[in-house]
């Protein structure tokens, strides 16, 4: 009896193995066959890592196929961008470009994003420069991040490689709540807070590296059965609603997280200004874009601030974006001031002398002077206009962005 | 939907066939087949943010 069953054990056990061994053999040679649009995205992950929190593991590659398609391979540094030295050449202006994941740009070859479209503008265009001069710019993003993960980045590990010149993109959409841990929920970020006027680390990243972790990494990184798994489980499973319902457990609490994001969310729309939580959050981001500029005025390197475009505003006809559908949601005071950030950085910028770039005001005016038709610089296949730069936005932003380090440098 | 529970029917009756030939190592083999495909399809199905973190 006892032998029947251990025999029916092992025969399934042989089972499971046979199956696992099948699907795995079938996945490899499967994506040599698979056009690039029916690829999954595998084999790019974050970690985190001491100070400055998450980012991409150093040397991983794969492919990106949720928004746009790109082959991945991430330096050795941890950064979607060419493999790259920290000692500069006597005769090179460097560049460094941080940001969230339009920086990061995983949606398009990195040789046609900001960072790659910089570097040739200010290498063809930039004629102030003797002939034995260059430029080179490095391209420091990460997906999810804060101004704060920016700021220590730069001060942590951007600075050893020696930049003249540093461009700090801040993504509206997302990064004054980026930097609010009740609002994030991401422990494996840093998080500063302002007290007394002064900017204090209120809270160190979480290290994911216990046993479990590196157990689930070991097979995750052996074998492409799991990383074809995760990305149907991430999609399932990995909402923000169910990192809400893990940290609140009160429906009070859930409110309070629901009634901050809204007032977060309208104020990168002009709106809500007299709330205390909204002017925390815009005095939290300016005190640390400050902080960054003085320190790196410092390494005698300077700061400029990109303010990167939503689809919403720019890649859409002026009527319809000013007095379309959405003009009654600004009617109930949904959308004060389009250009809100863009307003108030560039004075903030003029009176600490931080240069400000807003993209936006370039891609509206550009599409808004059309006779017909608009360029999307935002989305990719069906959903043009929204999310992330496509090729012709990192094309459109690249180009204002050197032009403007070379008006400075000038 | 109908179809859906027509299609589970069909395994169904394919892992009852197993078990009563004694076919125990060919069980699993199923069943993980059917649970792959499941996720994957489900999961393909499921919108995701453009902004959704690549953590973990």
């Amino acid at each position: 009896m006892l032998l029947n069953y251990s025999k029916k054990l092992v025969l399934i056990l042989f089972g499971l193995f046979l199956s696992f061994l099948f699907l795995e053999v079938l996945i490899r040679l499967s994506l040599n066959f698979f056009p690039n649009e029916y690829l999954p995205t595998y084999g790019i992950y974050q970690k985190s890592f001491p100070v400055i929190g998450h980012k991409n593991i150093p040397n991983s590659s794969g492919i990106w196929n949720r928004e746009g398609f790109s082959k991945v391979k991430i330096n050795s540094k941890g950064w979607n961008d060419y493999e790259r030295t920290y000692k500069k050449n006597d005769n090179t202006i460097r560049v460094a470009i941080v940001g969230d994941s339009f920086i990061e740009a995983l949606q398009v070859d990195k040789s046609v994003a900001i960072g790659s479209i910089m570097e040739s503008w200010l290498i063809d265009n930039c004629s102030v420069i003797s002939d034995d001069h260059t430029f080179e710019v490095l391209s420091f993003g990460a997906s999810g991040w804060g101004t704060s993960q920016m700021y220590l980045t730069i001060m942590n590990e951007i600075i050893l490689y020696e930049p003249d010149y540093v461009v700090l993109a801040f993504f509206p959409g997302n990064d004054l709540k980026n930097n609010i841990y009740d609002l994030e929920l991401n422990p494996y970020k840093p998080y500063f807070e302002l007290k007394n006027e002064e900017l204090v680390l209120i809270r160190l990243p979480e290290i994911d590296n216990d046993i479990k972790k590196q157990i689930y990494r070991f097979f995750r990184d052996n074998l492409m059965i799991v990383q074809f798994i995760r990305e149907p489980l991430v999609k399932l499973f990995a909402s923000n609603e169910s990192m809400i319902q893990n940290t609140y457990s009160d429906e009070k609490s859930i409110s309070d997280y629901d009634k901050k994001t809204e007032l977060i969310y309208g104020a990168t729309w002009g709106n809500n200004l007299d709330s205390i939580f909204v002017i925390n959050a815009w005095e939290l981001f300016e005190s640390i874009l400050l902080k960054t500029s003085k320190d790196l005025n410092n390494h005698n390197s300077q700061l400029l601030t990109l303010i990167v475009s939503r689809g919403e505003i720019v890649d859409y006809e002026k009527d319809y974006v000013l007095d379309g559908p959405d003009y009654s949601l600004r009617e109930n005071n949904k959308r004060s001031n389009i250009f809100y950030p863009e307003d108030r950085l560039e004075n903030f910028g003029k009176d600490n002398n931080i240069p400000i770039i807003s993209i936006s005001r370039y891609m509206s005016n550009y599409n808004w002077s059309k006779k017909i038709g608009v360029t999307k610089f935002h989305g990719f296949g069906d959903n043009l206009g929204a999310g992330h730069w496509n090729e012709n936005g990192h094309k459109f932003a690249g180009e204002i962005v050197g032009q403007k380090i070379c008006e400075i440098y000038n | 939907m109908k179809n859906l529970l027509f299609k589970l029917s069909i395994a169904g009756d394919l892992i009852k066939y197993l078990w009563k030939q004694k076919l125990w190592w060919a069980i699993p083999t199923v069943a993980v087949m059917l649970l792959f495909g499941i996720i994957i399809v489900v999961g393909s199905s499921t919108g995701i943010g453009p902004f959704i973190y690549t953590l973990f």
